[in-house]
C-alpha cells in the first residue's frame, strides 16, 4: 500500500477538527445544545481573550506552573538520588522494597484532601502533592535504568583504569539518560496533574481552582477557556521535553520515533 | 612480562558449598609474547582472564607484572571479550580515545590519536559514526584500537571474535596479528577454537578440567604469517592440532564421565 500523502492527512485532520467546532458552534447558536452546560466555541475564545487582556490567565497559569515545576524539581532530584542510593545498597533496597511498593500502590490521587489538610490551601499542599507523584515515577525509571546498565560495558572501561567517579560520569550517567529522561517526561505531565488536582480539592488560585470555581457557577465558557490555557501549557512543556530528549539522545537509532 | 603464581579461585555455590574453579595456575608470559589459552568448556578460562584483568580477586595466588608498583590499580591491561562493550553514545573517535581520556589527555588529542589508529584498521571515513552505524567486524576493530590507544602492557582477549561469522573472524585475526606485530604487546588470548589458538599464538596453554590448572604447554614454532592455507594444512600444524585436540578431549571426556 502507498503511504498516505502528508497533505491529505493534514487536510482531513483539519477538516475533522473544524467540523467538530463548527457543529458545536452551530448547535449552540441554533439552540440544539444548551449553552449553559456546553458553552460555545466563539464565547470560549472571547472569554479566553478577555482573560489574556486582563492578565488573569497568566496569573493563574503562573501559579499552577510554579507549583508543578517546584514539585517536579524536588521529586526528580529526590527520585534520582533515591534510585542511586538503593541501587548501591542491596541491604536498604531489600528493606524498603515492600514499603515502597505499598506506598506506590495506594492511589495517590486519593490522598489530595489529606495534603490540603496538612499543608493548607496555599501552594505548599500542591507542591507536596506534585512532588509525591513525580518522586515515584522518576525513582522507578532511574532505578530500572541503573539495573539495566550493562556490567560488561562498565567492566571494559574499569579495566582501562577508570576511577569510580569516571565510571559514573563517562559510563553510568550516559547509559541511564534515556531512562531518566523518560521519567522526567512523564513526570512533567504528572506534576501538572498533581497541581491541578490539588487546586480542585482546595485552593484559592491557579488554573485548577479557576476550572473548579467556574464550574460551580455554571460558567461553562470559563471552564473551557481555562482548559484551553492548560492545554497550551502542556503542549509547550511537551515540546520542550521532546527537544531536550532529542538533543540528549541524538546518538540513538531512530531517536525521533521515540519522542 | 606477566607472571601468575598459584592462582586459585573458589566460588560459593547456592547451597553454601565451596566450588573450586581454579587450582594453582602458574604461568609466565614474556613481554611481547602471544599466548593462547584453551581448555574444556566451563573450565574457568574467563575467570582466569577476569582475575588477570583485576575484575575478580583470586582466593589464592597473585598476578605480578611490570607495573607492580601501581598495586591493585587497573589500567596496565587491555581487555576485550565477546560482548560488544562499545559505548553507544560515543562516536568512533570518542570510543577509541576513552582510555586516553581517563588518563587526563585532552579530548582533541584523544581524538587525534584515535583517528590515526582508526585509519590503520580501515575505519577512516567512519570517525564520526556511532557504533550502531557500524558492521559487526568494524565494531570489533574499533574495540581493538580502543584497547591499544592507551598503550597497555598486556592485552587480555577472551574469545573476542567468537560471535563473528567465519569470514569476518579471519579478517579480524589478521588485523589482530598485524597490530600485535607493530605494537609488540604481550597477548593472552582465550579461545575454544584450536585452529585459532595455534594460528595466532607463539605458545598454546591447555587448561585442565575443573578445578583448572595448566595441563600442558605447546610451543608453536611455525613460520608467520600463518593464516594462509599452506601453513594450516602443513604436517607440522596438523600434528600440533592433533596433539592438543587429543589432550583436550581427554579432559572433556573425563568431565563428561564424572558429571553423569
Amino acid at each position: 500500500m502507498k503511504p498516505p500523502a502528508r497533505a491529505a492527512v493534514l487536510l482531513t485532520r483539519l477538516g475533522l477538527v473544524l467540523g467538530f467546532f463548527g457543529l458545536w458552534e452551530a448547535g449552540s447558536a441554533l439552540g440544539w445544545l444548551d449553552a449553559l452546560f456546553f458553552g460555545r466555541p466563539s464565547a470560549i475564545l472571547a472569554d479566553f481573550w478577555g482573560l489574556v487582556l486582563s492578565g488573569q490567565i497568566f496569573i493563574h497559569a503562573g501559579v499552577t506552573l510554579q507549583e508543578a515545576l517546584t514539585g517536579f524539581l524536588l521529586g526528580s532530584a529526590l527520585g534520582v538520588a533515591m534510585a542511586f542510593w538503593l541501587a548501591s545498597s542491596p541491604f536498604w533496597e531489600k528493606v524498603l522494597d515492600p514499603i515502597i511498593m505499598l506506598i506506590y500502590s495506594i492511589p495517590r490521587i486519593a490522598l489530595a484532601p489529606l495534603f490540603v489538610l496538612w499543608f493548607g490551601l496555599g501552594a505548599t499542599s500542591k507542591v507536596v502533592f506534585a512532588f509525591m507523584l513525580v518522586l515515584f515515577l522518576v525513582f522507578f525509571n532511574t532505578f530500572a535504568g541503573l539495573r539495566e546498565v550493562d556490567r560488561r560495558m562498565v567492566d571494559a572501561v574499569r579495566v582501562m583504569g577508570a576511577s569510580r567517579r569516571q565510571l559514573l560520569v563517562k559510563v553510568i550517567l550516559p547509559a541511564i539518560t534515556p531512562w531518566v529522561l523518560a521519567g522526567f517526561k512523564s513526570g512533567v505531565a504528572m506534576s501538572l496533574l498533581g497541581a491541578i488536582v490539588g487546586e480542585y480539592v482546595g485552593g484559592n488560585a491557579g488554573l485548577g481552582w479557576m476550572i473548579n470555581s467556574a464550574a460551580g457557577l455554571f460558567q461553562t465558557n470559563r471552564v473551557f477557556a481555562a482548559l484551553l490555557a492548560l492545554g497550551l501549557m502542556v503542549v509547550a512543556l511537551n515540546q520542550l521535553m521532546g527537544r531536550l530528549e532529542r538533543r540528549a539522545l541524538k546518538w540513538r537509532p531512530n531517536s525521533n520515533l521515540l519522542s | 612480562m606477566i607472571r601468575l603464581e598459584g592462582i586459585g579461585q573458589t566460588f560459593l555455590a547456592a547451597d553454601g558449598s565451596r566450588v573450586p574453579a581454579l587450582a594453582g595456575i602458574d604461568l609466565a608470559v614474556d613481554a611481547g609474547e602471544f599466548v593462547s589459552l584453551v581448555g574444556p568448556s566451563g573450565c574457568g578460562k574467563t575467570t582466569l582472564v577476569e582475575i588477570i584483568a583485576g575484575l575478580q580477586k583470586p582466593s589464592a595466588g597473585r598476578v605480578t607484572h611490570g607495573h607492580a608498583g601501581q598495586n591493585g590499580a587497573h589500567g596496565w591491561a587491555g581487555y576485550m571479550s565477546q560482548a560488544d562493550t562499545l559505548l553507544p553514545w560515543r562516536d568512533v573517535l570518542d570510543n577509541a580515545g576513552i582510555g586516553l581520556e581517563i588518563r587526563g589527555v585532552p579530548r582533541p588529542e584523544c581524538r587525534r590519536r584515535a583517528a590515526e589508529l582508526a585509519a590503520r584498521v580501515g575505519l577512516a571515513g567512519f570517525e564520526n559514526r556511532y557504533p550502531h552505524e557500524l558492521s559487526g567486524g568494524m565494531r570489533k576493530r574499533l574495540g581493538l584500537i580502543r584497547m591499544l590507544a592507551y598503550e597497555p602492557e598486556v592485552l587480555l582477549l577472551d574469545e573476542p571474535f567468537a560471535a563473528l561469522d567465519a569470514q569476518t573472524r579471519e579478517v579480524l585475526q589478521n588485523d589482530l596479528v598485524d597490530l600485535w606485530r607493530d605494537f609488540r604487546r604481550t597477548v593472552i588470548f582465550v579461545t575454544h577454537d584450536l585452529m585459532e589458538a595455534i594460528t595466532l599464538a607463539d605458545r598454546v596453554c591447555l587448561l585442565s578440567r575443573r578445578p583448572a590448572a595448566i595441563k600442558r604447554e605447546y610451543q608453536v614454532d611455525l613460520p608467520r604469517p600463518r593464516t594462509s592455507l599452506e601453513v594450516q594444512f602443513s604436517p607440522e600444524f596438523q600434528a600440533l592440532h592433533q596433539a592438543i585436540r587429543r589432550d583436550l578431549m581427554a579432559e572433556v571426556d573425563w568431565q563428561k564421565a564424572h558429571q553423569a
